[in-house]
């Protein structure tokens, strides 16, 4: 599928990307900052995530908040934040699509006179909601904090989580709310795409129109740092769960890497559905485990793999990391069958059309076009996406698992209920996250 | 160029026109399985769903959670081809498989792109059809399913959800979750999922929705070819409604989750089937209570008062009576504050201070102008379809809708509300620490019964 854009970039920087689609009438607007919880720093930490709430509480010309006037035009919107951006979005019937730029570019160009200290801290104790509903009430809901500070050195950017720590949190304030606006919210570090029921030139002028006169902003600096682990790592985490739970992870290549494709098609071998290795194993044949996952978590500094399997009542974590084990070092020795890999390329293949789907939201279209503008520099780089899948071989999927999981060492989370720490795999040191 | 003028909101240009699909119905001659083709050509992708008229609540009394193991089942090996050999079929066309099981009905989807629709339809029919549901199969589902309903025990939303489904429905068939219980998951035998597929799964209770990039005369000779041939058991029957139970008193439930760092609340009683005349007027009041962010509930718990990250209310319209409901996730210290919240804000809006003009506009405008959002993909347009022939909604639906939304009047809403809203009966589930909560109900002169209903 194609999907033709143009693309602009303004005297301030920011970055214009227009696609045209008319099946329904409606547009989307995404805009990217290139900002996200690697560019905090160790004890102030889950700022560009609070901030991003921030970014929905009213600026200069509209205090009173961002949800109302979209939702009465009949769109919808929405942000997130994870480790290397934050992105905000909104949905509207086309004849909107003004509305929606002048209150992006409001926000972009004008927050900062309408947060106040009582927005600040009202939301704060959202954000701490969100955290203890999300994470600290759920099973396992912990364990992402547990791996990442076993792969990550402390002062790592990805050693810490997007969410936060609540002390950090508790230790801000909206002075610092501010200072990270000036650092960086400005249109050098943003992306805007546009998709759907729009006039590709009436969009350009009306974005240069509302954000041209935005000032660019200072240079930011984005941390490059790599990743690697010097020896293995055990941990271990008591949690509210019922069932042992075993991860397993190791540091590989960036995304749109290579091997971050290899990996990808070696996730699929391993984990996804009943013809894969791993469920067959643990799950189908064996009963080992109640579940099996493995992803390959594509991120811009660098990427994790993971493997993830519960354990079946009565079974023990040893067993199932004896099978994982072994079932990697199949793969490393002798790659894919001629027919896994034909099965993981058509999945990727129909992947890349179901994502074009939507003109936006989470995913969609606009959203793309951004992830690969921010990210590449090229909005169009969806195609060398996807052919990196196509390049994929037996032999290049192998090398990749045996580079990246057999000749480097790996982290293992053994996550286990409450009070049975012996549960968990020999050796592995207790953690706390908090 | 012309400065921007930030003193005030542009207003919108002129609404454009929106063509919902067409939907072209036919009754397979033979089976008599409904059909219903339609032609979504925004992308290369066909979506095909079989929609059975029997979902949770045709449970056997005795066996909760039959349908959904059975449902389970449908891809673990049917036709000529095993579990693995289905996965490995399916991969091969990229295709995505989608088993939902619902109170009124199971939902077996298929997407895939275009040029494999005419595969993905033969293997819907042998999902539907003939799944081979062998003992070896069935027993490790179970074992399966036996562990998920172990792991709900630690998820407190879950346990939110079953508690207050089982209070407000008792022994109704609404009033057990899909998945069932322990006990029945393990005493059912394989003969029992065989005679529930063939009691639920046949052609005068299916209906066969296509949708996506697809020609109506081909995509019809699919639906001939894998569905055509097919016959009702003998003794076919639909399920009839069964009474729902008599309303409570206001009452506060506790699940106990010692040292929980959030408390899970649920309110809500009994309320309206999908056929309510004042199905509109009801998603009109329900945007405001708190069916969306800018409403009543959301803008009090979590933007003045920051108790929670987000609360909403919903209507789950169902073909008999179905829950009127609000949830949200509190901060322990809260839990009170924000239960009464909650009953005060349904209070009002109930009684001293109704639904306003402005509210009404309001949310006539943000449901009525977004409605064609859910018109974009083959998966969203099939899905829309397969509700409609659900509950039997009138081929003019989709057209009809806002129209419709936009003659709601107050007088209407207030109608609604008196009809299906009942403050007086509401029942709050809590699951939560009974250390924190309790004394905070106290001072409330509040008491809270215990209920443990373990998965």
């Amino acid at each position: 599928m194609d999907i033709p854009y143009t693309k602009h970039t303004l005297a301030n920087g920011l970055d214009v990307v227009v696609h045209e689609d008319r099946h329904i009438p409606m547009a989307a607007v995404s805009v990217w900052y290139h900002v996200g919880s690697r560019h905090e720093a160790p004890g102030r930490t889950g700022f560009a995530h609070l901030f991003e709430h921030l970014m929905f509480k009213g600026s200069a010309h509209h205090p009173e908040g961002y949800f109302e006037a979209l939702q009465e035009a009949g769109g919808v919107v929405n942000g997130s934040t994870n480790t290397d951006r934050t992105n905000y979005w909104e949905i509207v019937p086309s004849q909107s699509l003004e509305l929606a730029l002048w209150m992006e570019s409001d926000r972009m160009g004008h927050l900062l006179p309408a947060l106040s200290d009582a927005k600040f801290t009202t939301e704060r104790e959202v954000v701490l909601n969100e955290r203890r509903q999300n994470y600290e009430n759920r099973p396992y809901g912990l364990s992402s904090f547990a791996m990442a500070s076993a792969l990550f050195a402390d002062d790592h950017p990805y050693a810490w989580p997007t969410i936060g720590l609540p002390d950090d949190l508790l230790a801000s304030s909206v002075d610092d709310a501010r200072a990270f606006f000036q650092a960086f919210y400005h249109p050098a570090n943003a992306s805007i795409a546009i998709a759907g029921d729009v006039d590709r030139d009436d969009t350009l002028a009306l974005v240069e129109r509302y954000f041209g006169d935005i000032p660019a902003g200072p240079a930011v600096r984005h941390p490059q740092i790599g990743a690697t682990l010097a020896e293995p790592v055990r941990v271990l985490l008591e949690d509210r769960v019922e069932l042992p739970r075993l991860s397993m992870a190791w540091h590989t290549p960036a995304m749109f890497h290579d091997d971050d494709a290899a990996m990808d098609i070696a996730a699929d071998v391993l984990a996804n559905g009943k013809t894969s290795r791993l469920y067959r194993a643990l799950v189908y044949d064996a009963r080992l485990a109640a579940d099996v996952s493995a992803l390959q978590a594509s991120r811009e500094m660098s990427s994790v793999f993971h493997v993830s399997a519960t354990a079946a009542p009565g079974r023990s974590l040893s067993e199932m990391a004896a099978v994982i084990e072994r079932t990697i070092d199949d793969l490393a020795t002798a790659g894919p069958t001629a027919d896994e890999l034909e099965r993981a390329t058509a999945r990727a293949e129909a992947q890349f059309v179901y994502r074009v789907q939507s003109i936006g939201g989470f995913g969609g279209k606009s959203d793309q076009l951004n992830a690969y503008n921010v990210f590449t520099g090229e909005p169009g780089f969806m195609y060398a996406d996807r052919d990196r899948y196509a390049r994929a071989t037996a032999a290049s999927v192998a090398a990749a698992v045996r580079r990246w999981l057999r000749e480097a060492p790996g982290a293992v989370l053994s996550a286990v209920p409450q009070g049975e720490a012996t549960l968990a795999l020999p050796g592995s040191v207790e953690v706390h996250p908090i | 160029m012309t400065a921007v003028d930030r003193s005030t909101l542009p207003a919108p240009g002129p609404a454009r026109v929106f063509r919902f699909p067409d939907i072209e119905r036919t009754r397979l001659e033979q089976s008599g399985v409904d059909v219903r083709l339609v032609p979504h050509d925004a992308a290369p992708v066909v979506s095909i769903t079989a929609l059975v008229r029997g979902g949770s609540a045709a449970d056997p009394v005795a066996r909760p959670g039959l349908a959904a193991f059975t449902a389970d089942l449908l891809d673990d090996g049917a036709g000529a081809l095993d579990g693995p050999g289905l996965a490995d079929v399916l991969a091969r066309i990229g295709a995505e498989a989608d088993i939902e099981v619902w109170p009124d009905a199971t939902a077996v989807t298929l997407t895939t792109l275009a040029r494999h629709a005419p595969r993905a339809m033969a293997l819907l029919a042998d999902l539907v059809r003939r799944p081979r549901l062998t003992e070896l199969d069935v027993d490790r589902v179970r074992g399966l399913r036996l562990d998920r309903l172990r792991q709900m025990r630690a998820q407190a939303a879950t346990l939110a959800d079953r508690a207050f489904t089982r209070a407000i429905y008792g022994p109704h068939p609404y009033g057990h979750p899909g998945i069932g219980d322990a006990t029945s998951v393990s005493a059912a035998t394989t003969d029992d999922i065989r005679a529930f597929h063939a009691a639920v799964y046949r052609p005068s209770a299916t209906t066969l929705v296509i949708a996506g990039d697809l020609d109506v005369d081909t995509a019809r000779g699919w639906a001939v070819d894998a569905f055509g041939d097919w016959a009702d058991p003998p003794d076919a029957r639909e399920t009839p409604l069964t009474a729902v139970p008599a309303a409570s008193e206001r009452r506060v439930l506790l699940v106990p989750r010692p040292g929980a760092p959030q408390s899970e609340l649920r309110v809500g009683h009994v309320s309206a089937s999908r056929a309510t005349s004042d199905y509109h007027a009801l998603l009109l009041w329900n945007a405001a209570l708190g069916g969306q962010f800018v409403s009543r509930l959301n803008l009090n718990l979590r933007q003045a008062k920051g108790y929670t990250y987000g609360v909403r209310s919903g209507f789950d319209f169902r073909r008999d009576r179905g829950p009127f409901s609000v949830h949200t996730s509190v901060q322990p210290s809260a839990t009170v504050d924000a239960l009464a919240e909650i009953l005060r804000e349904i209070d009002e809006m109930c009684g001293p201070r109704p639904m306003s003009a402005a509210e009404l506009a309001r949310a006539t405008a943000a449901v009525g102008l977004g409605y064609p959002r859910g018109f974009e993909s083959a998966q969203q347009v099939g899905r829309a379809v397969a509700q409609m022939a659900l509950h039997a909604l009138s081929p003019d639906h989709f057209e009809q809708f806002v129209p419709r939304l936009t003659a709601v009047t107050l007088d209407d809403v207030a109608a609604a509300a008196a009809r299906h809203v009942r403050p007086a009966e509401l029942t709050a589930v809590v699951v939560g620490d009974p250390a924190t909560i309790e004394p905070l109900l106290a001072e409330r002169g509040l008491r809270a019964v215990h209920v443990d209903d373990t998965p």
